[in-house]
């Protein structure tokens, strides 16, 4: 059951009821997540039982544990078990390190990673840290606990919700009308984006990656631009409709992205993508490595930067290009911050200077993170290479010969995409809709004069975005980029 | 040292980590109230103030810090168990 198919709409709609109608009950909850999760993967749930069940239990162990020594025994233990069932599901290479010799290697690379278990894994890890860490006391229940862990909206892709945000709203259990219309609203805004924004771009986009060799320059640098637009629009639709289906039952879970590529530099980027990642492996991964290393000074720095972003790297799987992406992202974040103390002075010092950055600043950086997605896209760390070289080889004969250039280059891409006008109208039309959304879900301002509008303005937009669904929508691009992680 | 004397000690490892002589920090102060203070520079405060005190803080110390009222209290105490380990 995919997030953007009638049939989960059925499944939240009946299950947001039967919450109300149970006097919000956590057991309808944790029920209504369990069924989700036998839609998706019924195989593991006794994988997702016995974790959950073992972190509960591994908590109050860590908050009763009277010396510090047991303590982070016991912390160290669950974390580095939860570590090493995630990579031992990621990554095929370890598996067939580890039983290569007792099992057939078709039966070793056939194991897929388990629906959401990058995503429920962070949230125990941080959980038993945080207990360690005495930020909170353990979760006496294990009905709410669960519910938190298996928590549908967030099971697939997240966002990762922290557990005393969610605990502590599932106590409370405040459903309103207020409630319904801001998750109806962001439903609907995650299902335009979804269908209309990024499932158009990714029409374009796919088949560019799929088969980079021979492409013309000028489509192939269009599919890196594009598919940062796709990237966004896909990921921050599935972070929507997760937040919008959340609030039905009175859960506001983090918001997963803030203007991203207007970052006005690269650590700044990473601060507002993916943030409840970013956020979580900031707090687990960088802090620690950072604090263990902070006698090396400037060494200290740069190591734990590039170790945190070549973690963001296989995050998403044992490609050798997430790596790459990963550590090019962290060398260039390493230097950004060996750099900035520098560089702050000098523009300090040079006013105008200083406004021309404000421009530039978010420009370079978007370029920055763009190329870099190329390793993220790509098929292979060879395809990767391939883009860049054709890119850069084709502007080079651009430069070299300008004569060559069309003048009219986005009605030359246009062509070489094969793209009607309407269908690039189309595409137009549902990035000024997104942008919109997402500059009224930051604004306060904005989204208060959206909401001042009589009922009937307020309406017209609703059944546009409905309207443009059902004629423009795409409904046959079966999953979300990130539920693959 | 009394905490009146950690909170001034502490404005001067501030003013000189954050690179801004006009920065003033009440008890309450937290990270969003200074534009720079975020994970990477957070660690630079660390270890300027474990230098500064000559104190050392644990990862666990520095975790559960909510504003500039608990790094002083930290401060303190890990002071306290300097002292009482040296008399």
């Amino acid at each position: 059951m995919v997030f953007h198919s009638f049939a989960f709409l059925l499944f939240l709609f009946t299950l947001a009821f039967l919450f109300l109608v149970s006097r919000k009950s956590p057991w309808v909850l944790l029920g209504g997540s369990v069924v989700f999760y036998l839609t998706v993967a019924p195989r593991y749930l006794v994988l997702l039982a016995a974790v959950t069940g073992l972190a509960w239990r591994l908590a109050l162990a860590i908050g009763a544990a009277g010396e510090e020594k047991k303590k982070l025994r016991l912390a160290a233990a669950g974390v580095l078990g939860f570590v090493g069932l995630l990579a031992f599901f990621k990554y095929a290479l370890l598996r067939t390190a580890l039983l290569g010799a007792l099992l057939p290697q078709d039966t070793l690379s056939g194991i897929l990673l388990p629906v959401g278990m990058s995503y429920y894994l962070f949230k125990v890890i941080g959980y038993l840290v945080d207990v360690y860490w005495e930020k909170y006391p353990p979760e006496k229940s294990l009905l709410h606990f669960a519910a938190y862990v298996t928590f549908f909206p967030q099971i697939v892709s997240g966002p990762i919700q922290r557990p005393a945000d969610f605990l502590s709203q599932l106590q409370a259990r405040e459903v309103t009308a207020a409630h319904w219309a801001s998750g109806l609203r962001r439903l609907l805004f995650g299902l335009f984006t979804k269908l209309v924004v990024a499932a158009r771009l990714g029409e374009l986009v796919d088949p560019v990656y799929a088969a980079p060799a021979g492409r013309p320059t000028l489509v192939l640098v269009f599919a890196v631009y594009l598919f940062a637009l796709q990237l966004y629009a896909d990921f921050s639709a599935l972070s929507s409709i997760a937040i919008g289906a959340g609030r039905l039952f009175g859960i506001q879970g983090p918001e997963n992205f803030d203007a991203p590529y207007l970052a006005a530099n690269l650590p700044d980027f990473w601060r507002r993508w993916h943030m409840s990642l970013t956020s979580w492996l900031t707090d687990y991964v960088y802090s620690p490595v950072r604090h263990l290393l902070r006698r090396w000074g400037d060494a200290g720095l740069a190591i734990a930067i590039v170790v945190n972003m070549a973690a963001v790297g296989v995050w998403h799987g044992e490609r050798l290009s997430y790596l790459v992406f990963g550590l090019v992202n962290g060398v260039l974040m390493a230097f950004s911050a060996l750099t900035a103390r520098r560089r702050n002075r000098f523009f300090r010092a040079r006013p105008r200077l200083a406004r021309a950055r404000l421009v530039w600043g978010p420009i370079v950086t978007f370029h920055l993170i763009d190329f870099s997605f190329i390793f993220f896209r790509a098929p292979s760390l060879t395809d990767a290479g391939l883009i860049f070289s054709q890119i850069f080889s084709g502007a080079a004969e651009a430069f070299l010969h300008p004569g060559t250039v069309s003048v009219g280059v986005f009605g030359a891409a246009r062509r070489a995409f094969g793209l009607s006008p309407a269908h690039a109208g189309l595409i137009l039309f549902g990035l000024v809709v997104m942008v919109t959304g997402h500059h009224l879900l930051r604004d306060e301002r904005a989204k208060a004069r959206f909401l001042a509008l009589p009922w009937y303005g307020r309406w017209a937009a609703y059944y546009a975005a409905v309207g443009a669904i059902l004629l423009a929508g795409r409904f046959d691009a079966d999953t979300f980029i990130y539920a693959q992680f | 040292m009394d905490r009146a004397a950690i909170h001034k000690q502490l404005t001067g490892v501030f003013r000189d980590v954050f690179d801004d002589p006009a920065i003033e920090i009440a008890e309450t102060t937290t990270a969003s109230d200074i534009p720079d203070w975020d994970s990477l520079t957070h660690v630079n405060l660390i270890v300027a103030a474990e230098k500064h005190f000559k104190v050392r803080f644990s990862t666990k110390d520095v975790q559960g810090l909510a504003n500039v009222g608990e790094f002083i209290e930290l401060v303190a105490r890990k002071m306290d168990l300097g002292s009482s380990k040296l008399g």
